[in-house]
Order: structure tokens, then sequence, then C-alpha cells
């Protein structure tokens, strides 16, 4: 009796030593999900600005037709339009359109202030000092313009102040909604695409910074494993979210 | 034999470098070219091998960009009443167009006040994020000069038609133009906007003589770089690097209860 209910301890401590890991293993939620989904975005023309003219006056940012781009003359081939510019200082300079303000993100219940940010001195993007806050890269292409990437970053922590907007960006996944609120009084709704995860060597900056493709609002932040020596992550995490109503 | 072989390996060589060289130029065969009337007070009519292109092309305008084949071109340019593109050009010069190359065909004024036509061939290399290319060109029938930029001289002796390339913190930059070593401002002062990820050509234009100095801009965008990195997290609070602190007190619970199993096992066999 003594030695069956030894052999049960036996069986029952080595099933659990073994399913614990391999039960972590198989049940966490993967890093990555929709990558070929945002690849294809960033290579996608989108509709109805074919014309790589366009890329340079989308609407809503250009002067009014006549002051940027005068009457077109008559190309080489006859029916081929060459486009006039004023070279005048100061003509053709684009109006600048509404920029984002605030950013919901009704799953993980956020809604944080966005300010415009830029690159600091070593060309890094620049994140708000207020980790409650969420930046804007003012450089790239403002919400509801027609083509590219739409770049909101915010800290995942800082040491100082805790926890930041995005500290729980990496729960996002396909489907969940995020909405962005225009300084000119437009609400925007997108939903998540992808989620992707790298180490910081290897992420695709360029492609998250595209101001050419499928129009889309990209959310980064840092994860992965912490580095304390140097108070850094090793990862950085973007979401990807497409318009509502985008196919 | 040994030689043959070599020359052999040559020709092979040679033969994959003319195909590589031939899908290169393939890919980037035409170039983009803009055409910048410079010349004031003087609608014109351009002709390129003979063929009407620009019709009463105003002073101070840019045009194009035209995708063109490499080659040279034959370019007349006549007063905008001359239409037929017969008598005597103001200008009549051969434009050689590189390859895949960004080039600016100038119609400006020499140095004497001569009409001419000066092919420029553009940077379009990229520029690292939050910077602007500012490139000045002198294409005025003027001296030596100097361009300052919120009053500090950032390019000194320009001479027609030489042009100067900075990169700058993208933004805006009061400008003016000062015969070279003087504070005798020749030309604005003028608020550029120099914009990010963009280079901004500024062409100095007109006659010092005939009092009609100006500025003529053109823009070429699309240069720009992604940051260098995206620095989001210094707390260590979200940490997912490792495995999570509830698995391996599983694991060694589970052992432990194990090797009591065992203990007893043995234990009670004896």
């Amino acid at each position: 009796m003594r030695r069956q209910g030894s052999i049960v301890l036996v069986v029952v401590g080595v099933l659990v030593a073994v399913t614990a890991p391999v039960g972590w293993v198989l049940t966490r939620s993967p890093r990555t999900v929709g990558a070929t989904a945002a690849e294809a975005l960033a290579q996608a023309t989108p509709s109805g600005h074919a014309a790589p003219s366009a890329r340079a006056t989308p609407p809503g940012r250009a002067a009014p037709p006549g002051r940027a781009a005068d009457a077109g003359v008559r190309g080489m081939a006859g029916a081929r339009v060459v486009p006039v510019r004023d070279g005048r200082v100061g003509a053709g300079r684009p109006v600048p359109g509404p920029v984002p303000v605030r950013v919901d993100l009704p799953s993980l219940g956020v809604s944080a202030a966005i300010r415009p940010v830029g690159v600091d001195d070593r060309g890094t993007l620049q994140i708000p000092a207020d980790v409650a806050a969420v930046g804007w890269y003012r450089y790239g292409p403002r919400p509801g313009d027609p083509a590219g990437s739409t770049v909101l970053s915010g800290h995942v922590d800082s040491a100082e102040q805790g926890r930041g907007a995005f500290f729980r960006l990496r729960r996002l996944g396909p489907g969940d909604p995020v909405v962005v609120h225009g300084s000119d009084g437009r609400t925007r709704r997108y939903r998540v695409v992808a989620r992707e995860e790298w180490p910081k060597g290897e992420v695709p900056l360029d492609r998250l910074f595209a101001r050419t493709g499928a129009p889309r609002m990209t959310l980064v932040t840092c994860g992965g494993g912490f580095r304390e020596d140097v108070g850094s992550y090793l990862d950085n995490v973007a979401v990807t979210a497409v318009p509502d109503g985008a196919p | 034999m040994k030689r043959i072989a070599a020359l052999a390996v040559l020709g092979l060589a040679a033969g994959f470098a003319m195909l590589g060289l031939g899908g290169v130029a393939a890919a980037a065969d035409n170039a983009s070219v803009s055409v910048v009337h410079g010349i004031p007070k003087t609608p014109v009519n351009v002709f390129v091998n003979g063929k009407l292109t620009l019709r009463n092309f105003q002073p101070g305008k840019v045009a194009g960009p035209l995708s063109l084949p490499a080659g040279s071109y034959q370019v007349r340019v006549f007063p905008a009443a001359n239409t037929a593109g017969t008598g005597n050009p103001v200008i009549s010069a051969t434009a050689t167009v590189p390859a895949g190359a960004n080039v600016s065909l100038v119609a400006h004024l020499d140095t004497a006040g001569k009409p001419v036509l000066t092919p420029y061939v553009n940077d379009v290399s990229r520029v690292a994020a939050g910077q602007a290319r500012l490139v000045v060109r002198h294409t005025a029938a003027a001296p030596a000069v100097d361009v300052r930029a919120g009053g500090t001289p950032v390019v000194r002796g320009l001479t027609n038609p030489r042009q100067q390339e900075l990169t700058v913190p993208a933004g805006s930059v009061r400008a003016d133009v000062v015969l070279a070593g003087t504070s005798t401002v020749v030309i604005g002062p003028a608020t550029l906007n120099l914009a990010e990820g963009s280079a901004t050509i500024v062409y100095a234009v007109g006659s010092a003589d005939q009092k009609t100095l100006g500025l003529v801009v053109q823009t070429i965008s699309g240069l720009h770089s992604a940051p260098g990195g995206v620095p989001a997290g210094s707390g260590g609070l979200a940490d997912d690097g490792g495995v999570p602190a509830w698995l391996p007190v599983t694991v060694a619970a589970g052992l432990l209860v194990a090797a009591g199993g065992a203990a007893r096992l043995a234990a009670s066999r004896r």
C-alpha cells in the first residue's frame, strides 16, 4: 500500500515537472501575428494615387490648385503634359493639415494625449518625456493622408515614472480597435491587422516609417527581455492598424 | 593552352559584366529632367530636338520632372512670340543627360549677362531623419556672393555658375545674399522652408546691373530616411525575455514530489 502511494507520488511529480514548461510553451501567445499583412501594406499602391507626382502634394495639404501647379504645358509627345510650378519663394508651400491629438485603445482601456515628435541628436526617434503621452512622428504622414505609415510611439515604461501609455501594447491583436482624434475634431477608426516583435538590431525601420504604401497607423514601443546593465529592452514591438473599411 | 584558358575566363567575365551592366541600365535607364527659367522678364518657348516642349514658359517657373532616356538633347529657347522655332534663338545649347540621373536644365544669365543653359546633376541621395538638403546655385549676372542664414554666412565666395550644398536640420531659415565678404545685401532676406527629407535648391537669378536679382526655388522630395531606432522603455517592468516566475517554481515542486516518492519507495523495499 505504501509502495503504491510512493509510485503515484513519483508519477505525479514527474508529470507536473514536464507538463508545466511544455504547456507554457504551447499556450503562450505568439509574439508576431500578421507580419505578412503588414509587409503587404507597405508594398501596396494606395487607390487613386498611382501617380508619383501626387505624393508630393496630397489632398488637403496642397496649396490651392493654380498656385502650386500652374497650367500644364503640352509635352514632347504632344499628349504628355509637363507640370509647371511656381519657383518663387514660399509658392506652393504645403498647407498644414490636421495633426493627431489623442489615441484610444479601448480593448486595453488606454486613452493617451499625442504630442508631435522628431528625432534626437543621434537620429533616434524622440519619445515624449511624459510616459503617459504618446508621440506622433511629425515628419511622416498625418492621419487621413492618402498613403504611408503614420507612426505613434509610446513608452512601455520608464525607470523613473513606471508604466507608460503603451505598457500593454503587446496584448493588442488582430481585430482590436484603434481610435485617433485629430486637431480638426475628426475621429478616425482603425483596426489592428498585425503585431510584430524584433530584436532592436533587426527592426524594419524603413517599413515602419515608410511614407508610401497603403494608409496605415503604426504603434511602436519596446518589448522582449530587459537588460538591467544598460537599462534598455532588447526588442521593439509594433502594432499595425488599417482604417476601418479598408480591405 | 594555359593562355587560351585565361582568355576564355576573361571572355566569360566580360560577358557576365556586360549582362550585369545591362540589367542595371534597364532598371535605372531614364533620367528625371526639370527645366528652370532664371532669365527675368523673358517669357519663352522651349524647343527640345526641334519640338515645342514648353510654350510660353514664364520666368521664375520650374517645369518637370520629365522622364527622359539618357542622351544628348538639342535645346533651343525662343522668345514667347516665336512659336515657329526659326530665326535667332535666345539660347541654343546641347544638354547631355546621363542615365538614371536627376537633372536640372537651367536657363539663366552668365556673369556677363548673356543667356545660357547650364545642366546641373542633382544630389538625390537620402538625408538623415530630421534633416534637409540645401543647395545654392549662382546663376545670376552678378559677382561672387555669400549666402547668410539668420545673418551668419553659410556659403562663401560663390561664383556663377557654381553651387554649394549643405545638410541642415529641417525647418525655416531667414536667408539673404550679400556681395562676398561684405554685408551689402543684394537679394532678400527671404524665409526658406527647408522641408524634412527634401532637397531645396535655391537659384540666385537675374542681373545686378538691371536690378533684377532674385531667387527661384526648386524642391525634390522623397529623400527621407527612417529614424535610427525607437528607445521606448527603461523600467524593465514589462520584461518578458525569460520564463515567467511560476514556471521554475512549479517544475521544482514537481521534482520535489517525485523525489519524495522515490525515497519512500526505496525505504519501503528495505
